[in-house]
């Protein structure tokens, strides 16, 4: 009797200690994803939302709170760069920091084989990056260019905010009103609308007589 | 004696337990209601969220003890659009205060049968050349947005054009000039689903 008492209390205390465990675990993993890191020059420092977080290699893991932040890389003799991103649960997002050499030892530093192999890659990866947020602003992108009846529609720069990363326009060509409403409605009809881009309109007519 | 020493333990580990567990699973919830404002949480589900509410809270009902998972929340007031928020409930403690609510389509035509003189006085209806007669016109939110379509007499030689409107301080300013489309980006004061619905009322 004695010993099927201790069993059952051994067993809850055991229960209890697995629970109390597994809520703790719980709590520790909790609200967080991660950021890579891909920098040229290799070694930077790092830091987050202006909190330094010290000297990263290329291709380190930071693990940082859900939510959009600034990552700051700089280095001795090179030009500072941040970038921002948004971070969410369980993921992980990659943040591709280029720095500009502005010092003689900089230039020597980024001019060794291993340098430039890295500089490579990382433009590269930035590159695809940039591209890929082009699209991810811009998903009218994938219907251009669009041949319609007297009116064409195009990728264009933006002419607002020609700097900003991601930023597109659209141009329309229309021979008149009748296809500019055309124009709107195909863009409607692709499923996009029309006041999430810079659209602006130019005459049909006058590429016609360009081209000739 | 060990043995009720080893119960009690076991008797304090597993309330602490207990109590963690409601801790990191369960979520107290209040609402800052006023102006009659009532916000219904209803549970969401693979096929949208549940008719029934899982907590009603409004002024004589401010806190609720509910467990962690994703909700929508439902805010409604008499006269105004109801206001659906899917929210993330996750923290020991969550706070919901009064949005900012909408008029209803009724309401806000009543309201614009009586703006409406005002409005058209700022509206160009006329250039050198096209007259225009105003169409589709909407007030939006609390009425003090206003979009509208400038139809010309003849759609095949002139453009048709949007135009929005605000009313600040009791007088109604023409924001968006006519135009064929309104780029949101182009406009941050103009809230974007005016813009939007503007442009595409057609």
């Amino acid at each position: 009797m004695n010993t099927t008492k201790n069993r059952i209390i051994i067993a809850t205390i055991l229960i209890a200690v697995a629970l109390l465990i597994g809520t703790i675990i719980t709590l520790l993993n909790r609200g967080g994803g991660a950021i890579v890191l891909y920098t040229a020059p290799k070694d930077v420092t790092i830091s987050v939302d202006g909190e330094l977080l010290g000297t990263k290699k290329t291709g380190d893991k930071i693990k940082i709170n859900n939510g959009t932040h600034t990552i700051t890389a700089s280095r001795d003799g090179f030009t500072s760069q941040d970038t921002t991103l948004t971070v969410s649960q369980n993921t992980e997002s990659k943040a591709y920091l280029t720095l500009q050499p502005n010092s003689e030892a900089a230039k020597n530093l980024m001019a060794t084989e291993s340098e430039q192999y890295n500089l490579e890659f990382v433009a590269n990866r930035g590159a695809d990056q940039s591209v890929e947020l082009l699209y991810n602003n811009n998903p009218i992108i994938n219907m251009l260019p669009y041949y319609g009846r007297l009116f064409d529609i195009y990728q264009a720069p933006s002419q607002l905010y020609p700097q900003k990363q991601g930023a597109m326009g659209v141009r329309i060509e229309a021979y008149g009103p009748v296809e500019r409403q055309a124009a709107l409605e195909a863009i409607r009809r692709e499923g996009y609308d029309p006041t999430d881009y810079e659209i602006f309109f130019v005459p049909l007519e006058y590429k016609t007589r360009d081209q000739e | 004696m060990n043995r009720r020493l080893i119960f009690f333990v076991t008797l304090g580990v597993l309330a602490l337990t207990i109590i963690a567990y409601l801790l990191t699973h369960f979520s107290f919830v209040s609402f800052d209601a006023k102006e009659g404002t009532t916000l219904s949480l209803h549970t969401k589900q693979k096929n949208g969220a549940s008719d029934k509410p899982t907590a009603i809270l409004n002024q004589s009902q401010k806190i609720a003890f509910i467990a962690h998972g994703s909700y929508r929340a439902v805010f409604s007031r008499p006269d105004f659009e109801d206001k659906p928020e899917d929210v993330s409930i996750e923290s020991l403690s969550h706070s919901f205060s009064t949005p900012d609510l909408n008029y209803t389509e009724a309401k806000l035509e009543n309201i614009l049968t009586q703006e409406k003189d005002s409005i058209h006085k700022i509206v160009p209806l006329a250039t050198d050349k096209i007259q225009y007669t105003i169409s589709r016109e909407k007030l939006y939110l609390k009425g003090e947005w206003y979009g509208a379509t400038l139809r010309p007499s003849d759609p095949s030689t002139a453009d048709i054009l949007k135009v929005i409107c605000h009313k600040i301080d009791g007088s109604w300013k023409m924001v968006v000039s006519p135009r064929i489309t309104i780029f949101k980006g182009e406009f941050p004061d103009v809230p974007p689903p005016v813009i939007s619905s503007t442009v595409n009322n057609r």
